[in-house]
């Protein structure tokens, strides 16, 4: 694969897919600077494998499967190269009509939990949860995980059930 | 809330936030990440290459014998492969191969946990690749040393750094011992990992049918991502690597924490055992040989072992080749073997290094006497005190300078130091007849030189014709009564001829004329052979005089007792009891003054004599001196508190004490 080609698949791939790493990332860290390490880590693997990635697996997958696998192998090993580094991605948040209604305002507040509770999962757990949020298909699910569409069933249905639990024990808190 | 009601929110959160990813950033970044990498490969390699380039002439140059130096080159070998391979494990998550992202997530936990299995197992075998061949490498380098000759061929260049060694010995046993710990860190480090993928794992395990064996590791009942538990410990954590590893490895660990103090307590042993040579200043192992060597030399020097002090001073001067000192001493030493022409140069070099070195003009005029230059030799004697006065005052000078003064006054004929030259070198092969005939010559051209006459003596004695060694000796003593030598070789004739009594007496005669004597070996040899030959006093011809003197003595023929001893004491002149003997007899013929000095010389010949004192206060005792004799009794009961029990003590000190005269004390106690 030439150079220019890999950029510019490459490209094409994070203005689709860019958000998941965020939300991978912000998933399995505890601090937003972790969060940003664990971002850029993800990117960074991603351009690696991407010689790699022979149209076996479609770009959705194939990009969860890097960034979930980064995830639960990272730890914060190079403080040193992120301190000299600017960040390479930043969330921004987009202006859009009656952005401050009560609605938005509870979504967001239900994502926030949502974050919380995740991290609390176990790491498999977390993942499928994840892809589920994402509105991936059970196919899907397998596909990044590598386990069959039935055992995704299973395992999905039992983290949605602790999710569930987190989420209430949570909004019942005080 | 409904699960998918949190899909909806999430999905109406994430289209009012966008991820805006600096791409070229992220590609200078990428770069420079593999720029990092190779860098730093680089620089491991280097480093691993420099650490073998560095050490091997350091190890061949301590191992002295090249093939000492193989074991530790193939352990540093070893350590470098080990090394680059620490890095490449290091670096892995740049390795595409190793971990593919890419691929299904459960065939990723796979691939990472074999990764981790293989590198816990290598770094288990560290130890047999790194532990066990340093400790073998230096076992070899350590018995090396203990092999090694001093003086050997093998140390040309050992010496010098003897004292690194030891200083690397410190090195070499905390080494190993330091790698292998860090080594079980790294182990540590690996099975915390491999427990997370292992949970990992479980948690992704197929549950719509319990068919464990798909899992390439047995798989704990109840594991899975806990329902009940969402904290994200999960429950087989703690039990994988129990049941897989820590049971066998505890006895492999036992195993080689063994080997790790047998190999520490071997090598500290053999430290030990050859601690001797690394005695002194370990700061400075440039003095430590050198104070060795000088110490060998005069060691040597001491017991008159000439060429052996040579060949230390040798090694001492190729250490410290501008010691103008033991240049001297070697000068001495070839002195001592008569090779005035090789001291000579030794003494000008010792000048030159040192020119007020005032010894080693002392010593350049000796060699010049002795060659018969008698105007060298004073020039040298003169310059000798004019560097140092006290020079003067030694017996050594003063020996010399008197040979060359006299040497000045009678110019020997050439014919003469011919003769006496051949003789001491025909004497130094031992060939002692043609010495004995090269002397014959030089007494003809000059009779009155008393140590010709001596040396003459010395090659009887070696021939062992103590009589004609003995009738030289008088002669060189008629020739030249300050002959202190000759009064010493004739004490090594008694000595030879077993009378250790005139043999003392004649070595106390020459330590009198020349105290400096006492240093030689031959003095002190012989001087030790005297005392320890079987005294006179256990001679038959002794015994058979003191037991006629002791015959007499009971039969109260006081005279002929007395010259029995007289006999007796001309045996052993140093017995002080027969001294005592005929003191007695001399009390019992009213001759006390006689007695009494009879007394005191039995008290010098050993002032331990308690019975001498008894009687020396009885003497005075009859010489009516009660103040005397009580002083004496007191002395005699303090060495021996025994003497306070006897008859004749009670009877003499009561008697001191009133003063009557009493019968007379037997000689026997």
């Amino acid at each position: 694969m030439l150079d220019e080609d890999h950029k510019s698949l490459f490209m094409t791939w994070l203005g689709e897919h860019g958000s998941s790493v965020m939300k991978v990332a912000r998933a399995y860290t505890l601090t937003s600077d972790e969060c940003q390490d664990l971002a850029q880590e993800i990117l960074l693997q991603a351009w690696r494998s991407l010689p790699n990635f022979e149209g076996k697996a479609n770009a959705v997958t194939w990009f969860y499967r890097v960034a979930l696998h980064t995830a639960m192998n990272w730890h914060r090993k190079d403080r040193r190269r992120r301190l000299r580094q600017q960040p390479l991605l930043e969330v921004q948040a987009l202006a859009t009509e009656g952005s401050n209604s009560a609605e938005q305002v509870q979504h967001r507040d239900t994502v926030e939990q949502l974050y919380q509770a995740i991290k609390q999962l176990p790491q498999t757990d977390a993942a499928l949860v994840l892809l589920y949020l994402d509105e991936l298909s059970y196919a899907e699910m397998a596909d990044v995980l590598g386990i069959s569409e039935s055992n995704v069933g299973v395992k999905l249905n039992r983290a949605k059930k602790s999710l569930g639990e987190l989420m209430n024990g949570k909004s019942h808190g005080p | 809330m409904d699960p998918d009601n949190y899909q909806q929110a999430w999905q109406a959160q994430a289209s009012q936030t966008r991820v805006k990813i600096y791409a070229d950033l992220l590609l200078k970044e990428v770069q420079s990440d593999q720029r990092n990498y190779e860098a730093e490969i680089f620089r491991g390699k280097c480093l691993a290459v420099g650490m073998v380039l560095l050490s091997l002439p350091l190890w061949l140059y301590v191992c002295a014998v090249w093939y000492m130096a193989v074991p530790v080159i193939v352990w540093v070998t070893v350590m470098e492969i080990v090394f680059i391979r620490e890095c490449r494990n290091r670096f892995s998550h740049h390795s595409q191969k190793a971990n593919e992202p890419g691929e299904p997530l459960l065939h990723c936990v796979k691939e990472s946990l074999n990764q981790v299995e293989r590198e816990i197992r290598e770094a288990r075998h560290v130890f047999w690749w790194v532990v066990v061949p340093a400790s073998l490498s230096f076992l070899a380098l350590m018995v090396a040393f203990g092999l090694r000759s001093p003086a050997g061929v093998l140390s040309f260049a050992l010496v010098d750094v003897r004292g690194i060694v030891v200083d690397l010995g410190g090195v070499f046993v905390v080494l190993p011992a330091l790698m292998y710990f860090i080594n079980h860190l790294g182990v540590r480090v690996r099975l915390e990992r491999r427990e997370k993928l292992l949970t990992l794992l479980t948690s992704l395990r197929d549950e719509t049918n319990s068919e464990v064996g798909r899992l390439p590791f047995p798989a704990a009942t109840g594991t899975g991502s806990v329902i009940t538990n969402p904290a994200p410990v999960a429950v087989p954590r703690s039990k994988f690597p129990k049941s897989q590893g820590t049971q066998p490895m505890n006895k492999k660990r036992l195993i080689e924490i063994t080997l790790v103090v047998l190999f520490l307590a071997a090598n500290i042993g053999i430290l030990y055992l050859f601690r001797g040579r690394f005695s002194g200043n370990l700061t400075s192992p440039q003095n430590l040989t050198f104070a060795d060597a000088t110490k060998r030399g005069l060691d040597a020097f001491e017991s008159g072992n000439f060429d052996q002090a040579i060949v230390a001073w040798d090694e001492a001067i190729r250490l410290d080749p501008k010691n103008s000192e033991i240049h001297r001493w070697r000068g001495d030493a070839s002195l001592n073997k008569h090779e005035y022409d090789k001291a000579l140069p030794e003494y000008d070099e010792a000048i030159r290094l040192d020119p007020y070195n005032g010894m080693a003009y002392s010593s350049r005029g000796a060699a010049w006497a002795l060659k018969g230059e008698s105007d060298k030799a004073i020039a040298s004697f003169d310059e000798a005190i004019r560097i140092d006065p006290k020079i003067a005052d030694r017996s050594f000078y003063k020996r010399y300078r008197l040979v060359a003064e006299s040497l000045r006054q009678n110019p020997q004929n050439p014919k003469f130091a011919a003769a006496a030259e051949r003789g001491s070198n025909a004497f130094r092969r031992r060939n002692f007849d043609e010495a004995i005939a090269a002397w014959d010559e030089a007494i003809r051209l000059d009779p009155n030189h008393s140590e010709i006459h001596r040396w003459r003596g010395d090659a009887s004695l070696n021939k062992h014709d103590y009589d004609k060694a003995l009738s030289e000796y008088d002669e060189a003593i008629r020739l030249d009564p300050k002959n202190g030598m000759a009064y010493c070789c004739r004490g090594a004739a008694w000595t030879e001829k077993g009378e250790s009594g005139k043999a003392i007496a004649a070595f106390d005669e020459a330590i009198r004329i020349d105290p400096e004597i006492v240093n030689q070996s031959f003095y002190k040899r012989y001087r030790a052979a005297a005392k320890s030959l079987p005294s006179n006093s256990q001679s038959p011809k002794f015994a058979d005089a003191a037991k006629r003197g002791f015959d007499a003595f009971a039969s109260g023929n006081f005279d002929q007792a007395s010259a029995a001893w007289d006999e007796a004491i001309q045996l052993d002149p140093t017995h002080s009891e027969a001294h005592r003997w005929r003191g007695d007899a001399s009390l019992n013929k009213h001759e006390f003054d006689k007695a009494l000095s009879e007394y005191e010389e039995a008290i010098r010949l050993d002032p331990k004599n308690g019975m001498a004192y008894l009687c020396r206060g009885a003497a005075w005792t009859e010489k009516g001196e009660s103040d005397k004799a009580i002083d004496s009794f007191d002395e005699a009961i303090r060495i021996d508190p025994k003497i306070a029990n006897m008859p004749v003590y009670k009877r003499y000190r009561g008697a001191a004490e009133s003063l009557p005269a009493v019968k007379p004390i037997s000689p026997e106690k």
